[in-house]
């Protein structure tokens, strides 16, 4: 039970920080999303909700090539920094953040769009700046979609296993997470210990998905 | 107050917006039928919105030229839209406020001055969405004057208010200029408000103007309807 405990506590961990270092980006291209006009902006959308229909494993080994100690960014911070990426906890945050990346853009997008520009306006003929209104104005009204996009992404990350699989392997005490242990119980016959797990899983989601519906549903009203 | 709006065009959906206007005066009236485009010359001089060619000038400084386009943020030029605006999530205080911080205007305004002025002590600490509409236009003007602007544009304001509200409004905006000496620039589809109110008026159809004139005061018993 204390394993079970550690890959509980060590998923929850690993998800909410890949959850919070995609925030700051997320809600940056999902405003540029909301507002934008550009003719690039379809191309930017396509790129994002990639990961969302390419298999997990694909994205895994993207970032396997990419991440490895042999690839371009890998390389670079091992001879820069001495950190390995692959195959450790950090993996996990990258496979996790990766493949939760488009729920959060496409939630936070919502919130945004449902912010009336005339506010954002008004706001400005007030003397406020650009900045002053996205924190005052703008981030505040979307803060529903924002939320729900925040839950959603770590709702994926906690389910996240193909790309997790690939880049970061499934190696006890160190990159273990719930989805990776369910399957290795699965493996080893023991499933009665896996279905613990899942219903700590469905648990989680379910709590996480209902209250970020609940968010999303009231953005969309205050279109 | 002077505004000038010198060979300003601006495209809008059904007609380009053509402005060639030299105004004086410190309560300036302009009506038109729906339409016509003028929430677009409020947002022209605000600055929502930018003029594809032209200048405009306020009091002599440029706010837009070829060359050079000032934010909204720094005209200090108040605004009260249509809708008002007022931010859903801030409180009467925090929407009074927000513009309070402007360095960019040297008015000085007492926020106490127009609270009392505008009866709103009671209701600071209330939530937007618990005003009544005479209550939400009173908090969008104590907003615009407390930005201590040097001109303010208001649009429709009395529109969606029942007569006895609709005088006390008008009777409002025409102390603007007695207690707080801000010039202002209203908006209205009904040329009888603007007769009480403004000692110039220009008439707008689509994207032009038809004629500036004084309004006749023997004519603010006149109730037509111009849309």
């Amino acid at each position: 039970m204390s394993d079970q405990w550690e890959i509980i506590v060590f998923t929850l961990q690993v998800c909410f920080g890949s959850s919070l270092i995609i925030l700051p980006p997320g809600m940056a291209l999902a405003w540029w999303l909301a507002k934008s006009s550009s003719r690039l902006k379809p191309f930017i959308e396509t790129i994002v909700s990639l990961p969302m229909v390419i298999p997990p494993v694909a994205t895994g080994l993207i970032l396997l090539d990419l991440f490895g100690r042999r690839g371009p960014i890998g390389s670079f911070v091992w001879s820069t920094f001495g950190i390995d990426i692959a195959f450790t906890w950090r993996a996990v945050l990258l496979a996790t953040a990766a493949m939760s990346f488009p729920l959060l853009v496409r939630s936070a997008r919502v919130g945004f769009e449902a912010v009336n520009p005339r506010l954002e306006q008004i706001a400005e003929t007030l003397g406020a700046s650009f900045w002053r209104v996205v924190f005052t104005v703008t981030i505040p009204l979307a803060s529903r979609g924002i939320i729900a996009g925040f839950l959603l992404s770590f709702a994926r990350a906690i389910g996240e296993f193909g790309a997790t699989m690939l880049v970061a392997g499934n190696i006890p005490g160190k990159t273990t997470t719930l989805s990776l242990s369910i399957y290795s119980l699965v493996q080893l016959g023991k499933d009665g210990e896996a279905f613990s797990l899942v219903a700590i899983s469905v648990c989680i989601a379910f709590v996480v998905l209902f209250v970020s519906e609940q968010l999303l549903g009231k953005s969309r009203q205050s279109r | 107050m002077r505004l000038e709006l010198e060979r300003v065009r601006l495209p809008l959906a059904h007609f380009t917006l053509e402005l060639d206007l030299d105004l004086e005066g410190d309560s300036i009236g302009l009506f038109g039928e729906s339409g016509s485009g003028k929430t677009s010359i409020l947002d022209l001089v605000a600055g929502i919105r930018k003029g594809a060619a032209g200048t405009v000038r306020l009091d002599g400084s440029t706010l837009q030229s070829d060359s050079a386009f000032v934010s909204p943020n720094r005209r200090a030029i108040g605004y009260v839209p249509q809708d008002l605006a007022l931010f859903p999530h801030l409180s009467v205080r925090g929407n009074i406020f927000y513009g309070s911080r402007r360095n960019n205007s040297d008015r000085t305004i007492r926020p106490e001055q127009v609270i009392d002025w505008l009866n709103l002590g009671k209701l600071l600490g209330r939530r937007i969405d618990a005003l009544s509409g005479g209550e939400k236009q009173r908090v969008a003007l104590a907003r615009a004057i407390i930005s201590r602007p040097k001109l303010i544009l208001l649009d429709e304001p009395f529109t969606g208010l029942d007569p006895k509200l609709r005088q006390i409004g008008i009777e409002l905006v025409r102390q603007l200029r007695t207690e707080f000496s801000i010039p202002f620039l209203c908006v209205s589809h009904s040329r009888h408000e603007l007769n009480q109110l403004c000692e110039l008026l220009i008439e707008v159809a689509a994207g032009k103007v038809v004629r500036t004139f004084r309004p006749d005061p023997a004519a603010s018993g006149d109730l037509t309807r111009l849309n």
